[in-house]
Protein backbone atom coordinates (compact mmCIF):
# COMPACT_ATOMS: atom_id res chain seq x y z
CA UNK A 1 0.00 0.00 0.00
CA UNK A 2 2.60 2.45 0.97
CA UNK A 3 4.27 2.08 -2.30
CA UNK A 4 1.57 2.91 -4.06
CA UNK A 5 0.42 6.13 -1.70
CA UNK A 6 4.10 7.19 -1.56
CA UNK A 7 4.50 8.19 -5.20
CA UNK A 8 1.33 9.26 -5.37
CA UNK A 9 1.52 11.61 -2.83
CA UNK A 10 4.79 12.48 -4.67
CA UNK A 11 3.21 12.84 -8.09
CA UNK A 12 0.41 14.61 -7.27
CA UNK A 13 2.69 17.31 -5.15
CA UNK A 14 5.02 17.66 -8.28
CA UNK A 15 1.97 18.34 -10.38
CA UNK A 16 0.68 20.98 -8.13
CA UNK A 17 4.18 22.20 -8.12
CA UNK A 18 4.64 22.37 -11.27
CA UNK A 19 1.66 24.02 -11.89
CA UNK A 20 2.51 27.01 -9.35
CA UNK A 21 6.02 27.05 -11.21
CA UNK A 22 4.12 27.30 -14.59
CA UNK A 23 2.48 29.90 -13.01
CA UNK A 24 4.64 32.38 -11.75
CA UNK A 25 6.43 31.66 -15.18
CA UNK A 26 3.37 33.10 -17.21
CA UNK A 27 3.61 36.37 -15.15
CA UNK A 28 7.31 36.49 -15.89
CA UNK A 29 7.86 35.37 -18.94
CA UNK A 30 11.65 36.57 -19.19
CA UNK A 31 12.54 34.34 -16.23
CA UNK A 32 12.97 31.01 -18.21
CA UNK A 33 14.76 29.48 -15.31
CA UNK A 34 10.71 28.93 -14.07
CA UNK A 35 9.91 26.82 -17.27
CA UNK A 36 12.96 24.69 -16.95
CA UNK A 37 12.30 23.84 -13.55
CA UNK A 38 8.39 22.96 -14.10
CA UNK A 39 9.53 21.00 -17.04
CA UNK A 40 11.95 19.33 -14.36
CA UNK A 41 9.04 18.93 -11.90
CA UNK A 42 6.58 17.21 -14.93
CA UNK A 43 9.35 15.20 -15.11
CA UNK A 44 9.26 13.91 -11.30
CA UNK A 45 5.71 14.08 -11.24
CA UNK A 46 5.53 11.30 -14.21
CA UNK A 47 8.74 9.47 -12.52
CA UNK A 48 6.62 9.26 -8.80
CA UNK A 49 3.18 8.29 -10.70
CA UNK A 50 5.06 5.36 -12.86
CA UNK A 51 6.18 3.97 -9.13
CA UNK A 52 2.55 4.40 -8.11
CA UNK A 53 1.26 2.93 -11.13
CA UNK A 54 3.98 -0.13 -10.89
CA UNK A 55 2.63 -0.41 -6.81
CA UNK A 56 -0.67 -0.80 -7.93
CA UNK A 57 -1.15 -2.39 -10.87
CA UNK A 58 2.67 -4.95 -10.96
CA UNK A 59 5.44 -4.28 -13.38
CA UNK A 60 5.31 -3.63 -16.81
CA UNK A 61 8.25 -2.89 -19.42
CA UNK A 62 6.99 0.10 -20.67
CA UNK A 63 5.78 1.77 -17.42
CA UNK A 64 10.05 0.88 -16.64
CA UNK A 65 11.05 2.24 -19.27
CA UNK A 66 9.09 5.84 -18.51
CA UNK A 67 9.90 5.55 -14.78
CA UNK A 68 13.79 5.18 -15.87
CA UNK A 69 14.01 7.70 -18.23
CA UNK A 70 12.20 10.83 -16.19
CA UNK A 71 12.22 9.63 -12.71
CA UNK A 72 15.57 8.62 -12.87
CA UNK A 73 17.72 9.85 -15.25
CA UNK A 74 16.42 13.32 -16.79
CA UNK A 75 14.76 14.64 -13.35
CA UNK A 76 17.67 15.75 -11.52
CA UNK A 77 19.34 17.29 -14.51
CA UNK A 78 16.88 19.50 -15.76
CA UNK A 79 15.67 20.59 -12.63
CA UNK A 80 19.57 21.78 -11.80
CA UNK A 81 19.48 23.13 -15.33
CA UNK A 82 16.89 25.65 -14.13
CA UNK A 83 19.95 26.80 -11.63
CA UNK A 84 21.90 26.87 -14.52
CA UNK A 85 19.33 29.09 -15.78
CA UNK A 86 19.02 31.57 -13.14
CA UNK A 87 22.60 31.62 -11.84
CA UNK A 88 24.92 31.44 -14.87
CA UNK A 89 26.70 33.26 -17.46
CA UNK A 90 24.39 33.51 -20.63
CA UNK A 91 27.65 31.78 -22.50
CA UNK A 92 27.20 28.64 -19.75
CA UNK A 93 23.59 28.49 -19.93
CA UNK A 94 23.75 28.29 -23.74
CA UNK A 95 26.58 25.30 -24.23
CA UNK A 96 25.21 23.68 -21.18
CA UNK A 97 21.57 23.23 -22.30
CA UNK A 98 22.88 22.66 -25.89
CA UNK A 99 24.38 19.66 -24.16
CA UNK A 100 22.05 18.28 -21.96
CA UNK A 101 19.52 18.37 -24.71
CA UNK A 102 21.80 15.99 -26.71
CA UNK A 103 23.00 13.78 -24.02
CA UNK A 104 18.70 13.33 -22.89
CA UNK A 105 18.15 12.66 -26.42
CA UNK A 106 20.86 9.74 -26.63
CA UNK A 107 19.61 8.99 -23.31
CA UNK A 108 16.14 8.59 -24.83
CA UNK A 109 16.72 6.45 -27.42
CA UNK A 110 19.19 4.31 -25.47
CA UNK A 111 15.89 3.92 -22.80
CA UNK A 112 13.68 2.98 -26.07
CA UNK A 113 16.18 0.42 -27.50
CA UNK A 114 16.80 -1.34 -24.52
CA UNK A 115 15.73 -4.67 -23.45
CA UNK A 116 13.74 -5.20 -20.72
CA UNK A 117 13.63 -8.82 -18.41
CA UNK A 118 9.40 -8.70 -18.46
CA UNK A 119 8.98 -11.53 -15.70
CA UNK A 120 11.00 -9.48 -13.48
CA UNK A 121 10.18 -9.42 -10.29
CA UNK A 122 9.94 -5.91 -8.59
CA UNK A 123 10.34 -5.31 -4.76
CA UNK A 124 9.55 -2.99 -2.89
CA UNK A 125 10.54 -0.01 -5.28
CA UNK A 126 11.31 -0.03 -8.72
CA UNK A 127 14.75 -0.28 -9.87
CA UNK A 128 16.71 -0.27 -12.74
CA UNK A 129 17.87 -3.72 -12.32
CA UNK A 130 15.11 -4.89 -14.59
CA UNK A 131 17.13 -3.55 -17.49
CA UNK A 132 19.01 -6.38 -19.57
CA UNK A 133 20.60 -3.57 -21.73
CA UNK A 134 22.75 -3.10 -18.80
CA UNK A 135 24.68 -0.16 -19.92
CA UNK A 136 21.92 1.97 -19.80
CA UNK A 137 21.92 2.47 -16.03
CA UNK A 138 25.47 3.87 -16.55
CA UNK A 139 23.84 6.95 -17.88
CA UNK A 140 22.17 7.71 -14.81
CA UNK A 141 25.12 8.52 -12.28
CA UNK A 142 26.30 11.40 -14.51
CA UNK A 143 23.05 12.99 -14.89
CA UNK A 144 22.42 12.62 -11.13
CA UNK A 145 25.85 14.26 -10.31
CA UNK A 146 24.81 17.19 -12.65
CA UNK A 147 21.87 18.06 -10.76
CA UNK A 148 23.19 17.06 -7.36
CA UNK A 149 26.20 19.66 -8.31
CA UNK A 150 23.61 22.11 -10.20
CA UNK A 151 20.48 22.38 -8.48
CA UNK A 152 21.79 21.48 -4.88
CA UNK A 153 25.19 23.47 -5.01
CA UNK A 154 23.33 26.41 -7.02
CA UNK A 155 20.72 26.53 -3.79
CA UNK A 156 23.21 26.49 -1.34
CA UNK A 157 25.40 29.35 -3.43
CA UNK A 158 21.92 31.30 -3.13
CA UNK A 159 21.36 30.98 0.28
CA UNK A 160 25.34 31.73 1.09
CA UNK A 161 24.71 34.95 -0.70
CA UNK A 162 21.71 35.92 1.24
CA UNK A 163 23.62 34.74 4.55
CA UNK A 164 26.66 36.95 3.48
CA UNK A 165 24.51 39.97 2.98
CA UNK A 166 22.50 39.44 5.85
CA UNK A 167 19.23 40.30 3.93
CA UNK A 168 15.81 38.45 3.19
CA UNK A 169 16.36 35.52 5.57
CA UNK A 170 12.95 34.02 3.54
CA UNK A 171 15.07 33.51 0.55
CA UNK A 172 18.29 31.87 2.73
CA UNK A 173 15.71 29.61 4.56
CA UNK A 174 14.01 28.58 1.11
CA UNK A 175 17.51 28.03 -0.21
CA UNK A 176 18.38 25.87 2.14
CA UNK A 177 14.99 24.20 2.29
CA UNK A 178 15.71 23.45 -1.76
CA UNK A 179 18.81 22.24 -1.19
CA UNK A 180 17.91 19.68 1.44
CA UNK A 181 14.52 18.71 -0.94
CA UNK A 182 17.67 18.15 -3.69
CA UNK A 183 19.83 15.61 -2.01
CA UNK A 184 16.89 13.53 -0.29
CA UNK A 185 16.19 11.63 -3.34
CA UNK A 186 19.63 11.75 -4.32
CA UNK A 187 20.44 9.57 -1.25
CA UNK A 188 17.67 8.06 -2.00
CA UNK A 189 18.92 6.50 -4.99
CA UNK A 190 22.22 5.08 -3.92
CA UNK A 191 20.22 3.31 -1.54
CA UNK A 192 17.91 1.97 -3.99
CA UNK A 193 21.31 1.20 -6.40
CA UNK A 194 22.65 -0.86 -2.81
CA UNK A 195 19.19 -2.85 -2.73
CA UNK A 196 17.68 -0.75 0.03
CA UNK A 197 14.44 1.00 0.82
CA UNK A 198 14.63 4.65 0.68
CA UNK A 199 14.03 6.07 -3.05
CA UNK A 200 9.80 6.42 -2.46
CA UNK A 201 10.58 8.59 0.66
CA UNK A 202 13.52 10.42 -0.16
CA UNK A 203 11.25 11.34 -3.32
CA UNK A 204 8.46 12.70 -1.39
CA UNK A 205 10.23 14.54 1.42
CA UNK A 206 12.21 16.07 -1.80
CA UNK A 207 9.37 17.21 -3.20
CA UNK A 208 7.66 19.11 -0.02
CA UNK A 209 10.83 20.57 1.06
CA UNK A 210 11.31 21.93 -2.50
CA UNK A 211 7.88 23.28 -2.57
CA UNK A 212 7.81 24.78 0.82
CA UNK A 213 11.33 25.77 0.04
CA UNK A 214 9.85 27.94 -3.43
CA UNK A 215 6.78 29.05 -1.44
CA UNK A 216 9.46 30.33 0.84
CA UNK A 217 11.71 32.23 -1.44
CA UNK A 218 8.68 33.49 -3.26
CA UNK A 219 6.01 34.59 -0.76
CA UNK A 220 8.51 36.97 1.22
CA UNK A 221 8.65 38.37 -1.75
CA UNK A 222 4.93 39.36 -2.08
CA UNK A 223 5.13 40.67 1.78
CA UNK A 224 8.37 42.34 1.61
CA UNK A 225 6.24 44.35 -1.56
CA UNK A 226 3.06 44.80 0.87
CA UNK A 227 5.58 46.02 3.65
CA UNK A 228 6.83 48.50 1.58
CA UNK A 229 3.50 49.94 -0.08
CA UNK A 230 2.19 49.92 3.73
CA UNK A 231 5.78 52.05 4.79
CA UNK B 1 1.17 61.78 17.55
CA UNK B 2 3.79 59.39 16.30
CA UNK B 3 3.32 56.73 14.07
CA UNK B 4 5.66 53.51 14.20
CA UNK B 5 6.51 52.25 10.31
CA UNK B 6 6.02 48.09 9.93
CA UNK B 7 9.28 47.08 10.24
CA UNK B 8 10.85 43.58 8.91
CA UNK B 9 12.00 41.37 11.58
CA UNK B 10 15.18 41.24 12.40
CA UNK B 11 17.61 38.46 13.14
CA UNK B 12 20.22 37.76 15.97
CA UNK B 13 23.55 37.28 15.33
CA UNK B 14 23.08 33.94 16.94
CA UNK B 15 20.75 33.02 14.33
CA UNK B 16 22.96 34.00 11.51
CA UNK B 17 25.54 32.16 13.10
CA UNK B 18 23.57 28.72 13.35
CA UNK B 19 22.28 29.22 9.51
CA UNK B 20 26.34 29.82 8.73
CA UNK B 21 26.94 25.66 10.32
CA UNK B 22 23.60 24.55 8.27
CA UNK B 23 24.91 25.87 5.26
CA UNK B 24 27.93 24.33 5.78
CA UNK B 25 26.60 20.72 7.26
CA UNK B 26 24.60 20.80 3.99
CA UNK B 27 27.27 21.45 1.47
CA UNK B 28 28.90 18.52 3.65
CA UNK B 29 26.47 16.40 3.01
CA UNK B 30 26.51 17.45 -1.21
CA UNK B 31 29.95 16.12 -0.83
CA UNK B 32 28.78 13.04 0.75
CA UNK B 33 26.28 12.98 -1.64
CA UNK B 34 28.56 13.39 -4.87
CA UNK B 35 31.59 10.29 -3.60
CA UNK B 36 28.61 7.84 -3.23
CA UNK B 37 27.22 8.75 -6.85
CA UNK B 38 30.87 8.35 -7.57
CA UNK B 39 31.02 4.85 -5.83
CA UNK B 40 28.03 3.94 -7.88
CA UNK B 41 29.86 4.60 -10.81
CA UNK B 42 32.25 2.89 -10.09
CA UNK B 43 30.72 -0.10 -9.51
CA UNK B 44 29.40 -0.18 -12.72
CA UNK B 45 32.30 0.05 -14.51
CA UNK B 46 33.13 -4.08 -15.46
CA UNK B 47 36.65 -3.66 -14.64
CA UNK B 48 37.56 -7.43 -15.93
Amino acid sequence: MISVLLPLASSILSFVFAAAVFKRYSTRPAHKHLLVWGTGLVMYGIGGACEAFTGAFGFNPVVLKIWYLFGAILVAAWLGQGTVFLLARDKWVRVTTIILVAVSIFATFAIIIAGVDPSYKVGAELTGKAFTTTWVRMLTPFFNIYGTVTLTGGALYSAWLFWRKRVLPNRMIGNILIATGAMAPAFGGVLNRFGLPGLYIGEFIGVFLMYIGFIQTTVSVTQSAAVSVAE
Amino acid sequence: MSQSKPTRPEHSEAYWQTMKYVIIALTGLMIVALILALIVVLRLIPWS
